[in-house]
């Protein structure tokens, strides 16, 4: 007689009571095992909560043993794997009652409470345990394997969620305690004006002391950076996603694409150490010393040089998202079906406005994309701008030092960590972090619907 | 192995005494290579100007291959070779200039593959490539008049041409090579991916254009080809095996091979 799979089927009264005691004991074990991924969360953030995890582990083993008999009796399949994991469960109980409150020696320099081990565990047996409950809760019927893996990766997205959310929260939060909109209509200056008096046919001079907090500067600076970025790397990207797909031949192309991604990989600390090499190369009061360090005059009306101006440094981001844009106009132009293409050539319209009418718009959204990316980059992603930027109190012109939200960040810490008396910024960061998070998401979003626009518009869909 | 040359001859004859229509397409010992592959093995055929010509053989006989190379089109695949002659009115191509051929060949595909632009800008788009100095909104109304499509479609000219059903689209690509106005129609099995409907409207659009166009169409319906075409040719393994008048062809056909095709009892 042929066996019968799901025994939920039968119809038999005293099975489905038979059953029913299955259920009631696997619910029971969905439910501790829940709570001891819950408990296991609580215990890592609060120590004095150890005292549960013994007596839950003990509590997951016993259940784990008492499911495996139900399935036995009703399902009569023999699950060992519970056995294993109920006997795990039972050790690691006892481990975790041996164990001192405080985890000394053994080569761990430092304190560790025990409940970062009973933690962890309850959460490892929680976890699988809910698995194995949920399954026959649910009858172990085929859509039990879907349905039963559905809580640990809600656990996991929940996790980096609330992570996500945390910070942003954090920032926020902080951001408006600390709001004040001075800052955003004074231009950062820290500058000493020096005064010449004549007293009795003898110069004499007296200083001045300026200083106005403001982050105008550097949001202007932000801007700048990833606009000037932009303008150098769309053309050069464009052109060289356009040269591997339409001129060069499978080898070259492949050898270009090949290097523009290894070059993509590069750290920008890499590219920072070239650069500072490269300031260092133009000699003072050259024209490439003014180009590369960037210029402007202070109150005094003396010429300041700063570290890099902004052209140099937008300059070498570009090396860095150059590669992105590349990439994404060749994927964008692969897109293209090649009968659309041959129909354009068909039609004895040449490569080239075929290229520029139907390719390029084609592959537009993508492009976007590249460039979005390239621009989220030079925003703040990048070591190469806090080794390059200054305050940039002199200006914000392409030939003016380098200066970014992502930089005075920094600097504010720098600054805080010195004990500095004078600067009013020093309890700003979260502002500026504020700032750079709205100016991030505003450009994800313009993208964003540019991107679907456009797509609407050349693609039809 | 051209069995009715001479009735071709004297058919260009008339056509260019009668009514002066240019694009009558000739090819002399026309070698197509793909690498080492040879697919058409030493083609001679005349396509006169004016009429409907369908080439049908089975799949891999070289039909699509010799299509393409009547516009050069099959330079753009890597490692596809042409030798010997085909004379466009007179001039051979191969010493044309690809993008001033194309402009007197057109081509329809297989697949209808529309510019992702509204309708009106697909129709724009050969004369704007082609830099021609014409009235766009005649332009637009005559193609979609020749192709049959003026009165279904003038009201949604800005709109996106992927919108249009899949027979709409394939008549928007003729109304689109209609607007460089071309002497040659290549039409490659043009009715393959649409519904019966779709491809009696089609068939229209072919028919309304005859006299004015040569047209030439490679297909794998039989009953398509019987309808539409005045001449047929059939081509087998890279050979022309038998070319003549439609009515000729399909109810005395000469050869046993073209018989056995005919009805669907080959090989």
């Amino acid at each position: 007689m042929k066996k019968n799979v799901y025994p939920d089927n039968i119809n038999n009264g005293r099975r489905r009571n038979k059953l029913n005691n299955l259920r009631v004991a696997a619910s029971i074990a969905t439910l501790f095992t829940a709570g001891a991924i819950i408990m296991g969360g609580l215990i890592l953030s609060f120590n004095s909560l150890d005292v549960f995890s013994v007596p839950l582990l003990f509590v997951i083993a016993g259940l784990l043993v008492t499911l495996f008999f139900f399935v036995r009796r009703e399902l009569k399949i023999s699950q060992y794997w519970l056995i294993v994991l109920a006997l795990m469960a039972l050790g690691s109980g006892v481990l975790v009652s041996l164990l001192p409150t405080y985890l000394q020696g053994l080569h761990v320099h430092g304190i560790i409470h025990r409940s970062f081990v009973s933690g962890l565990l309850l959460l490892a047996f929680g976890l699988s345990g809910v698995y194995y409950s949920l399954f026959y809760r649910l009858s172990a019927k085929p859509r039990a394997f879907d349905v039963a893996r559905y809580p640990i990766i809600i656990f996991f997205t929940i996790t980096a969620l609330v992570a996500y959310s945390l910070i942003v929260i954090h920032i926020v939060q902080n951001g408006v305690v600390q709001w004040q909109w001075s800052l955003f209509t004074t231009a950062f200056q820290s500058q000493s004006h020096i005064i010449e008096t004549w007293q009795n046919g003898w110069p004499t001079f007296s200083v001045n002391p300026i200083y106005r907090a403001g982050i105008l500067n550097h949001i202007i600076g932000t801007l700048m950076l990833m606009f000037l970025t932009s303008v150098i790397s769309l053309p050069i990207g464009v052109s060289v996603g356009v040269f591997i797909h339409e001129y060069a031949g499978a080898k070259l192309g492949g050898i270009i694409n090949f290097s523009t991604t290894a070059l993509r990989s590069i750290s920008g600390i890499i590219l920072a150490v070239t650069a500072i090499d490269l300031l260092a190369v133009p000699k003072l009061g050259t024209l490439w010393f003014s180009i590369f360090h960037g210029f402007g005059h202070d109150v005094n009306g003396m010429i300041q040089y700063g570290r890099s101006s902004f052209l140099f440094a937008s300059a070498f981001i570009s090396l860095l998202v150059i590669p992105v844009i590349a990439k994404s106009t060749q994927e964008g132009l692969n897109s293209i079906p090649v009968d659309v293409r041959e129909g354009s050539l068909a039609m004895g319209a040449s490569k080239d406005f075929t290229l520029f009418h139907l390719q390029l718009p084609w592959s537009l959204p993508n492009i976007i994309t590249g460039l979005m990316l390239g621009c989220a980059e030079a925003a703040g992603a990048l070591t190469i701008i806090f080794l390059l930027s200054g305050v940039g109190q002199y200006g914000v012109s392409p030939l003016n030092e380098t200066t970014s939200l992502a930089y005075l960040i920094f600097d504010i810490k720098f600054w805080q960590s010195l004990g500095d008396p004078v600067s009013n910024l020093k309890n700003s960061q979260f502002v500026v972090a504020f700032v750079l998070l709205i100016m991030t998401v505003g450009f994800t979003t313009i993208a964003l619907i540019l991107k679907r626009n456009l797509s609407k518009r050349y693609k039809g869909v | 192995m051209i069995t009715d040359t001479k009735k071709i001859n004297d058919q260009i004859a008339l056509s260019s005494t009668g009514r002066a229509v240019p694009g009558g397409i000739m090819t002399r010992s026309l070698e197509i290579y793909y690498r080492n592959n040879k697919v058409i093995k030493g083609l001679d055929i005349i396509f006169p100007p004016g009429k409907i010509t369908a080439i049908i053989g089975p799949s891999g006989c070289g039909k699509t291959t010799l299509l393409r190379s009547l516009n050069r089109l099959s330079e753009l695949t890597n490692g596809c070779n042409v030798k010997g002659q085909i004379m466009l009115d007179g001039e051979d191509i191969l010493n044309m200039d690809p993008m001033l051929l194309r402009r007197r060949v057109g081509m329809v595909f297989q697949k209808p593959n529309p510019f992702p632009k509204t309708i009106r800008e697909n129709i724009l788009y050969g004369p704007k490539a082609l830099k021609l100095k014409v009235d766009h909104d005649m332009v637009v109304r005559t193609c979609l008049e020749k192709a049959a499509l003026w009165n279904e479609l003038k009201h949604r000219l800005h709109e996106n041409a992927f919108k249009l059903s899949i027979g709409q689209q394939q008549r928007l690509c003729i109304a689109r090579t209609l607007a460089i106005s071309p002497e040659v129609i290549l039409l490659d099995e043009p009715a393959s991916a649409l519904d019966p409907v779709s491809t009696a409207s089609l068939e229209t659009s072919i028919l309304a254009m005859k006299g004015e166009y040569t047209q030439i169409i490679v297909t794998h319906n039989m009953n398509e080809a019987r309808k539409v075409s005045d001449y047929v040719a059939f081509l087998y393994m890279g050979n022309l095996v038998e070319y003549g008048e439609t009515d000729k062809v399909f109810n005395h056909p000469e050869r046993p091979e073209t018989r056995d095709y005919i009805n669907g009892k080959f090989y």
